[in-house]
């Protein structure tokens, strides 16, 4: 397999830019998403993001504007609700999870003629991707990479210790909602490339296999971008070479770093002391 | 470790709550008509569960909404005084990735503010704060790896570092061993009466109050049902109809001795 060869063709050289910056993008949201116990919500939103894309197609709308407010509105419900105590935060992920669904369902039974548009959402084909996919990928990863920057302690603080930090004074609560929004776009900006299905592993398993590794924040984020990257990257070269499906691909050498990233950790059997 | 009640106390009202209520849900979970805390005091605060103990310090820490009346805290200078709340230490992951410093920087970072990092002086603050608390040789664990007791001394670091003049400790003995909780009312004292604060604390270590305290409220339903000198305050009488347990108390030495 040449390399140059592999970047004669436009869409593959799309497919490698998209998978770059889905790689990073998602794998920031999972590290949120693990360090708060929250892994189902990627889940979630995904399932919110289908069910808006799909609503839109049903009004003949873009597809990523009602995948946008899908995800957006179901992070402002997951949030508050959880919040409020009076139910736990599973089940709230779960009453939205299960409402998402059947949105996604009922505008499926609606949609006139073929269905294969439709499941192009769900499935995700990063081969196909778009110009203007890329530009919003590559946007969300910046605007990411520059969030995470700019208020760095702040996401510490409430993605380690939520609580400890509202007590110190700091909006735990806007910044733990802004980062389920951030989670929200992000499964928004990969539905066309990675699927509302895969998302969610290319959210948790870089995340996950980045914690197994290392107690340093910093180095979680760097590992789980990593990972997120080669994910991508080996999976598209994996589905080009044996001419496999690329979302599968991609989803299984995730997974295959997780296993690796356990069987090595050296968390492994480590209790306080 | 004991010391006469009340030595630190400088005078003048540091806490003032006055027609204080707190509503959840339709039920009244606090309700104090007046409360003065002096300066320099230390104030130990009992009930039994769900008597609005944690409810009391959250309002004095300004964190839960009053449905009437008014928190009042005053800084040695005149101005409004700062608090700092040492919460209860929940189990933490043990493979959570930030270290003790880093856990205790939290502290400092509503001041330091949005878009700028804890400079030079604020790490060494933190870590003077670590020698003060005696976790120092620890900065570099994670702090999930810490044991309960060294978790609440990154607690109460944390806490000392928003430079409060007002010091909340939400059962800070909670789910510690008896050396360990022994090792942290010390380390408790020692700080109250170092630094000069003001301090309340919400314990169910019934035994340390007449040695740490120099006044002591109980609350039982949400209202204060008693308020009075430390070494009063192991009443058994008093204590059976707050607890709605019968007590006992000898005398061991000098010291009271509740058995239940």
């Amino acid at each position: 397999m040449e390399l140059t060869s592999l970047l004669d063709h436009a869409f593959m050289r799309h497919a490698l830019l998209a998978g770059a910056f889905a790689g990073v993008c998602c794998s920031l949201a999972g590290v949120f998403a693990v360090l708060m116990r929250l892994t189902f919500i990627g889940v979630c939103l995904a399932h919110a993001a289908f069910a808006g894309g799909l609503l839109a197609m049903v009004f003949g709308l873009d597809p990523l504007l009602g995948s946008l407010a899908f995800s957006l509105g179901s992070a402002a419900i997951i949030g508050p609700m959880a919040d409020r105590g009076d139910i736990s935060p599973d089940t709230a992920v779960g009453i939205v999870f299960s409402t998402m669904l059947g949105v996604a369902i009922l505008c499926m039974g609606l949609l006139p003629g073929s269905k294969a548009e439709a499941l192009g959402l769900f499935w995700g084909n990063i081969l196909t991707v778009s110009a203007r996919d890329v530009w919003l990928l590559g946007g969300v990863t910046l605007a990411a990479l520059a969030a995470l920057g700019l208020f760095y302690k702040e996401i510490q603080a409430v993605a380690c210790h939520r609580d400890i930090a509202a007590a110190a004074g700091l909006p735990a609560t806007a910044i733990f909602y802004a980062i389920l929004c951030f989670t929200g776009v992000t499964v928004t900006s990969c539905l066309p490339s990675v699927g509302g299905l895969l998302v969610y592993s290319l959210i948790i398993n870089p995340a996950a296999a980045a914690y197994q590794l290392t107690y340093n924040l910093r180095c979680m984020f760097l590992l789980a971008a990593l990972f997120g990257v080669v994910s991508c990257e080996a999976g598209l070269l994996l589905s080009y070479q044996f001419d496999l499906p690329a979302g599968a691909s991609i989803v299984l050498v995730s997974s295959a770093l997780f296993v690796v990233c356990a069987a090595f950790s050296p968390k492994r059997g480590r209790t306080k002391s | 470790m004991s010391r006469p009640p009340g030595e630190n106390a400088a005078g003048g009202p540091a806490v003032t709550l006055t027609g204080v209520r707190v509503v959840r849900q339709g039920r009244t979970v606090l309700e104090v008509p007046s409360l003065e805390v002096v300066r320099g005091e230390f104030l130990g605060v009992i009930g039994p569960n769900g008597s609005g103990k944690s409810s009391l310090l959250a309002a004095v820490a300004g964190r839960l909404p009053l449905s009437a009346g008014r928190v009042a805290v005053v800084s040695a200078a005149g101005g409004r005084g700062r608090v700092a709340l040492a919460a209860q230490m929940s189990a933490l992951d043990p493979r959570l990735p930030i270290s003790v410093l880093e856990s205790v920087l939290v502290g400092a970072y509503a001041e330091v503010g949005l878009l700028r990092r804890p400079g030079p002086d604020v790490r060494a603050r933190a870590r003077e704060l670590l020698e003060l608390v005696g976790i120092a040789h620890l900065e570099d664990r994670p702090i999930g790896r810490c044991s309960g007791g060294e978790a609440q001394r990154a607690s109460i670091a944390r806490a000392l570092l928003q430079r409060p003049d007002v010091l909340l400790l939400d059962e800070p003995t909670s789910a510690l061993d008896w050396r360990a909780q022994r090792e942290i009312l010390e380390c408790v004292r020692d700080i109250h009466t170092r630094l000069g604060l003001t301090t309340l604390m919400v314990t169910h270590e019934l035994n340390a109050l007449p040695e740490l305290c120099d006044r002591v409220l109980t609350l039982r339903q949400g209202r204060p049902t008693w308020l009075g000198p430390a070494r009063e305050a192991l009443d058994p009488q008093r204590l059976a109809e707050t607890f709605d347990v019968p007590f006992t108390v000898l005398t061991h030495g000098d010291r009271p001795v509740v058995l239940f």
